[in-house]
Order: C-alpha cells, then sequence, then structure tokens
C-alpha cells in the first residue's frame, strides 16, 4: 500500500524532530553554524523538517551530522520499544499506554535514516577526503548506499520495517543473548 | 543603510533590492526587462546575482546605518544573530520534549524492569526444576517471578504447579491438590493431571476414603497404562477396599494388578517398587492399612518413598 510520505512523516511526528534535534546537536557539539531549523511543519510537499548548517571539509563533523539522526533515533527507538516489548511479548501483558509509548519508539525509529541530502553531502565530502589519502573515509560509501537503498526502498516501507527490527527484532535477540 | 542608484532608471534603492545584471546594477523591475531576451542558459549566480548590504543583517534585517556588520559565513551578521548561528539554540518546547522523553524512557525502562526480572527468574527457575531437579528452589524463583508480574496469569499457574509439586514432596497432599487446582492452560508436557490425580489419590487415602482412592487410581491407570507404579497403586487401592470391606474380588484383582506391575517393573526396575508390593502383600495378608512410614517403621526400613 502506497501512503504519501507526508501522511506518514504526520503520522509520525516524534520521529521528524527527534531526527532534526539529533542534526542540531551535532552541529553544535562540532561547532557548525546553523542558519535555519524546522524541527517539524505540516507540508504536503518538501521536507517535513530541516536543519540548514554551515558546511564542513572537517570529515567525523561532517559523518556525525549526517549520521547522528541514525544512531540517536535507533538507540531511542531501542530503549522505548523494550521495555514495553517485554509484557507483551512475553507475559501477554497489555495495556493502553504501551502502545502509545511503542507508537513513540517506532515513530522514532521511522525515521532514523538519514535523508538523500544527508547522504549526498556526506558522499561529497568522502570523495574528497579519499583523494586527499584519507582512506577511512572508504567507511562512508557503504553507509551511503545504505541510505540511497534505504530511502528508495521506504516506498516499500523499508523504514517501517528497520524500525520493526531495531523495536521488536532487536529485543527479542537480547532477551534471547541474555536468557 | 546603503543606497544606490538603478543602472537603467537612475532610482536610487537600498542596496539589498539590487542586483547585479552582467556587470550592470539594476532594480528588480529593470532586471526583470533587462534579463526578457537574455538567453537563460547565460543566467548563472556568478552573471547574476542580488547585491548585499554590508550594513544589513542578512537574517534579521536589523540596520546598522552606514558600518558594515561583520561578516560571517560571507554574510553581514548583527552580533544577535551571528552569536544565534554560532550557538543555534534549542527551542524551550524542543528542551521540554527532550526532557519529556528522557522520563518516558527512564520510567518505562525502570517501570518495566520488573518484566525483564521475571522473564529471567522464570527461565531459571525453568531450567532448575526441569534440567537441575531443584524443585524447592525452582519454586522460590516463580514465586518471586509471579509476585513481580501478578497480572501474568502464567506466572501464576507455574508458580502454583511448582508449589505443589514442593508440596508433594514433603507429603502435603492437600496443599498439593490446592496448588494444582489453581493452575491454568498448563502445556501437556507438565503432567498436571497425573500430578493431580496423585495428590488427590494421596488425600483420599489419608482420608481413609478408599472407595475415592480406588476410583482415583483406576483413573490414573487410564491415563498411564503401561506405567507400573499406576498399575500397583490400583492394586493398593484394591488391597485398602480388601482390607476395609472384606470382598474377596477385590483381593483377587489387587493381586493380579501387583503382578501385572511385576511385570513390567522387570523390564526397568524402578528401586522403590519392591518396598511398594511388599506393603500391599502386608495389606492383603494382614488387612491391616497403615501409612508407607508405619510399615517403614515396622519393618525396620530407612528409605523414603511415598506411594499410599
Amino acid at each position: 500500500m502506497i501512503i504519501p510520505g507526508f501522511i506518514i512523516a504526520w503520522l509520525t511526528f516524534p520521529g521528524v524532530i527527534v531526527h532534526e534535534a539529533a542534526h542540531l546537536l551535532f552541529c553544535r557539539l562540532f561547532g557548525l553554524y546553523v542558519l535555519d531549523v524546522r524541527f517539524f511543519r505540516f507540508a504536503t510537499t518538501g521536507p517535513a523538517g530541516y536543519v540548514v548548517h554551515q558546511g564542513t571539509d572537517r570529515f567525523w563533523p561532517a559523518f556525525f551530522v549526517a549520521c547522528g539522526p541514525f544512531l540517536i533515533n535507533s538507540v531511542l527507538c531501542f530503549a522505548i520499544c523494550f521495555s514495553v516489548f517485554l509484557p507483551i511479548r512475553f507475559f501477554n501483558v497489555e495495556h493502553w499506554s504501551y502502545y502509545v509509548i511503542g507508537w513513540l519508539g517506532l515513530s522514532i525509529g521511522m525515521h532514523a535514516f538519514p535523508s538523500n541530502q544527508d547522504a549526498k553531502n556526506l558522499w561529497a565530502l568522502a570523495r574528497e577526503k579519499i583523494k586527499a589519502a584519507n582512506y577511512l573515509a572508504l567507511l562512508v560509501f557503504p553507509i551511503v548506499a545504505l541510505v540511497y537503498v534505504g530511502n528508495i526502498l521506504s516506498i516499500v516501507w523499508a523504514d517501517l520495517f528497520y524500525a520493526a527490527g531495531v523495536g521488536l527484532a532487536l529485543p527479542e535477540l537480547v532477551m534471547r543473548l541474555v536468557l | 543603510m546603503r543606497k544606490q542608484t538603478c543602472d537603467l532608471c537612475g532610482h536610487s534603492f537600498g542596496l539589498n533590492e539590487l542586483l547585479s545584471a552582467f556587470n550592470e546594477t539594476l532594480c528588480g523591475k529593470c532586471a526583470d526587462g533587462r534579463l526578457e531576451n537574455v538567453d537563460s542558459a547565460t543566467i548563472t549566480d556568478k552573471t547574476v546575482f542580488r547585491l548585499t548590504d554590508p550594513t544589513i543583517c542578512a537574517r534579521c534585517t536589523a540596520d546598522n546605518g552606514d558600518v558594515p556588520f561583520e561578516s560571517t559565513l560571507e554574510m553581514p551578521l548583527c552580533d544577535r544573530c551571528s552569536e544565534q548561528i554560532r550557538h543555534y539554540p534549542f527551542p524551550l518546547w524542543i528542551k521540554a520534549a527532550c526532557v519529556g522523553l528522557v522520563i518516558v524512557v527512564v520510567w518505562t525502562l525502570a517501570a518495566n524492569a520488573r518484566f525483564f526480572k521475571a522473564r529471567i527468574l522464570m527461565d531459571r527457575s525453568l531450567k532448575l526444576a526441569f534440567q537441575q531437579g531443584e524443585i524447592p528452589l525452582a519454586a522460590e524463583q516463580m514465586y518471586t517471578a509471579a509476585n513481580l508480574v501478578p497480572e501474568s496469569q502464567e506466572l501464576a499457574t507455574l508458580s502454583s504447579f511448582l508449589s505443589g509439586v514442593v508440596a508433594m514432596q514433603q507429603e502435603k497432599w492437600g496443599d498439593a491438590v490446592r496448588c494444582f487446582e489453581q493452575c491454568r492452560d498448563l502445556p501437556p508436557q507438565f503432567q498436571l493431571d497425573m500430578m493431580m490425580s496423585r495428590a488427590q489419590i494421596a488425600v483420599a487415602f489419608d482420608n481413609k476414603d478408599y472407595g475415592e482412592f480406588l476410583r482415583l487410581s483406576l483413573d490414573l491407570l487410564a491415563q498411564l497404562p503401561g506405567n507400573p507404579t499406576a498399575i500397583a497403586q490400583a492394586g493398593s487401592a484394591h488391597a485398602c477396599m480388601y482390607a476395609a470391606e472384606g470382598r474377596p474380588e477385590d483381593r483377587q484383582k489387587a493381586l493380579d494388578f501387583l503382578a501385572r506391575a511385576e511385570e513390567i517393573n522387570r523390564q526397568d526396575p524402578d528401586p522403590t517398587f519392591d518396598e511398594y508390593r511388599e506393603r500391599i502383600i502386608h495389606r492383603i495378608e494382614t488387612r491391616q492399612i497403615i501409612t508407607a512410614e508405619a510399615y517403614r517403621k515396622l519393618h525396620g526400613i530407612a528409605q523414603t518413598e511415598k506411594n499410599p
């Protein structure tokens, strides 16, 4: 089923807000200038949120500004879903609040993937860095490829599957390892 | 604010309102006219661009008179905007939302940690019970788990079941029956029906209700037709009936069951079987019904054996 992206963004708006806040956080951590931020907007075209920031030719700031939301959204998705996953999955104990919290966790997880613009910025920088013999930047290429693939596959709910993987499958795996 | 005149119309405009188009300074209106017939391929950000007034803040349009603002990221910015883009503030509502999110994460993790603990205790308890045979310790851990998650019927059932098994080990048959009665939807491998029958049989024996003892023993035998202890127990029940009422057919059935049990037991001998058989024969011969403990005392046997 194809649902317009803006409707998905509206339904999962906490994820958009966390994603943009994570961009802003890493910009501030690395001392990059930020010109404009929109944490969320009810738009039917264009991005649901954005951060306009200073470009940088430093590798790690560029990497973390682009991929920071991926880390933060994924960790939050796991932490939030894990706690409500246990009672439902292992004890059939249900409460309405678990579903609200689960929605929050999955919404955040669904917006973990960096945008194509983030990937484009990173790609351009990685190419420059490799020319300058910084071979660590090679790591970026598979990540960028994954981001592109993920964003293309979002038409077939790849972002939801990713969130389900982090929020539901990962807690299951962790419990299997613990037990 | 700095002003300059349009090269075409000659009117004066603020510098920010003017464009540079192919090295001419033009107002918006004149630029539209001038660029109308120009090949669009030649229009680039180098040939046509908006002029920047260094005395006007590019972000908030604050006017600094004739003094240029300091340039940040190649833009004239007032001190306030310059500071803001250097340290872009998190809006209050975002801070509040972050605090809320942290509270939700911490609260749900703390509130639901009991499920995590209970799941670990449950798993450990089942391993203790079914892999190591440490039933009392397993029952204790399952009880703790059930108390951590009182909403869970599964934990309550498992806890009752293990408590029932412990009660059986302690020969508290009534307690065992009460525990087993609280068990719901246990998988067949727990053999709840069999355990319940054994506990009920013991209760019936203790209450000297030999009719019930016989009925339950035959029910158990129907569940475990090839089990020598179940067969012997049916013999024991008939022996009790014979001892209590003296009907020869009960005596015969008791001996028949014992013979059958003995035959099956020979294939895979149970060390407790012989004592049990002797006790039933004693019951048939003397028509005295005594407990296993009394029988052992009578014959100076130290071994424990729990079949009635």
